[in-house]
């Protein structure tokens, strides 16, 4: 795996070569180039050697000579609970979604539990646009094989591997939950929104407890998942309406705590991930970006397109998304 | 890989024990499979049932479930 920043047309010349790749970049990019075997998406906020940083010139192009076949479908909402069907024996898939879609929220609520979901390596990101541009310019992805973009529907890439290649995905997340005896918050519905929860097992207004008792919202809820740490981010809290939004969705019956607050976003990052990165694929979050203030700062060897949103298996927030491809 | 009993896996769905060393897709199925079993009880022997499943398809879950 390779992965490199290119003008347009360096990455055409890629892909005209027959290579597989993932590809993310300004949408104008995105559009010029040719057929073949890839996918695509947007973003214009990049992790790169030197630091974060906004480019709109290159694309973010990762190779993958470990693919011996490429099967690229678009999957509309009504379609995401097949997504298992394409899965190749031994394989793995990459999978964009363009923000704020019917596939987005489908996928971040029912994914999970779709029939046979877990049965191989799933990875990718949900593609966004500028913060300034949000609500004027729709977020995109691209199905090489057509050129066509899409903003409705996920685009999913399932990749044959070469033999003896495994995957290895992982999330870094350089959040701790916190404590035992912190408040505890359980949902009723699950969902990208709540009025209330059980926070400690009383049903309680959200907002107002949010807002009564100081809650840094820029740290994320947190459940474990049989020792996976999971996040959801906290959107915007209305105190008008009650209503709290969240940028992945709640699950109805988990168990959520805030995060810990951290001293320095950039050095946990490079702590967690320590050397390596080179030749591994990975996503990080647009919210790291932000409220660590990534830009010009480096987290480590750890390069990719900064989104909004990350997944393995399940969509994530405020994580890095890893994946290695390695002989057994 | 010889799998578990689902009386093992039973006990491992109802309980909060961490799987560290185990792959991220058998912690979040397991979590997910958690959840659902403490949301509605009645569907613990379809959770147990799933996980088999799941280990039987996956030999990377199998061995990781081996070890509980």
């Amino acid at each position: 795996m390779k992965n490199e920043l290119l003008s347009v047309d360096a990455a055409a010349a890629r892909i005209t070569s027959g290579a597989v790749m993932t590809i993310a970049g300004d949408e104008s990019l995105l559009a010029q180039l040719p057929k073949g075997n890839w996918i695509g998406g947007t973003s214009v906020y990049f992790v790169t050697d030197t630091g974060g940083a906004v480019i709109r010139d290159r694309l973010y192009c990762t190779t993958l000579p470990e693919a011996a076949k490429a099967d690229i479908k678009v999957l509309a909402a009504g379609d995401l609970p097949r997504i298992a069907e394409g899965y190749a024996t031994g394989g793995m898939s990459f999978i964009l979604i363009p923000a704020f879609s019917e596939a987005h929220s489908v996928f971040a609520v029912d994914g999970p539990s779709y029939t046979g979901f877990f049965n191989q390596p799933l990875v990718g990101w949900i593609s966004g646009v500028h913060l300034d541009d949000i609500g004027r310019v729709s977020p995109k992805v691209f199905d090489g094989a057509t050129g066509e973009a899409h903003d409705d529907a996920a685009v999913v890439m399932h990749l044959t591997l070469e033999d003896g290649m495994t995957p290895q995905v992982e999330i870094v997340n350089i959040f701790d939950q916190n404590d035992a005896d912190a408040p505890c918050f359980r949902f009723t519905q699950s969902g990208f929104a709540a009025q209330s929860a059980l926070i400690d097992g009383v049903e309680t207004p959200l907002a107002a407890y949010l807002q009564d008792n100081g809650i840094d919202t820029r740290l994320p809820l947190i459940a474990n998942y049989g020792g996976a740490l999971i996040n959801v981010s906290v959107q915007s809290v209305d105190p008008d309406s009650g209503k709290v939004a969240f940028y992945a969705p709640v699950m109805e019956g988990v168990d959520y705590r805030f995060a810990k607050p951290l001293k320095d976003y950039a050095d946990a990052f490079a702590r967690q991930l320590g050397a390596g990165g080179d030749g591994q694929y990975s996503c990080n979050c647009i919210l790291n970006y932000l409220y660590g203030e990534l830009e010009g700062k480096s987290t480590g060897g750890f390069t990719g397109p900064v989104t909004f949103g990350e997944i393995a298996y399940m969509l994530l927030n405020q994580t890095l998304v890893r994946l290695d491809l390695q002989p057994a | 890989m010889p799998l578990p009993t689902a009386s093992a896996m039973k006990a491992l769905i109802q309980s909060d024990r961490n799987l560290d060393g185990a792959k991220l897709a058998t912690r979040i199925l397991l979590g997910r499979l958690r959840i659902e079993a403490r949301n509605n009880p009645s569907l613990i022997d379809a959770k147990v049932a799933e996980l088999i499943e799941f280990a039987r398809a996956n030999a990377y879950a199998a061995d990781d479930l081996s070890h509980i």
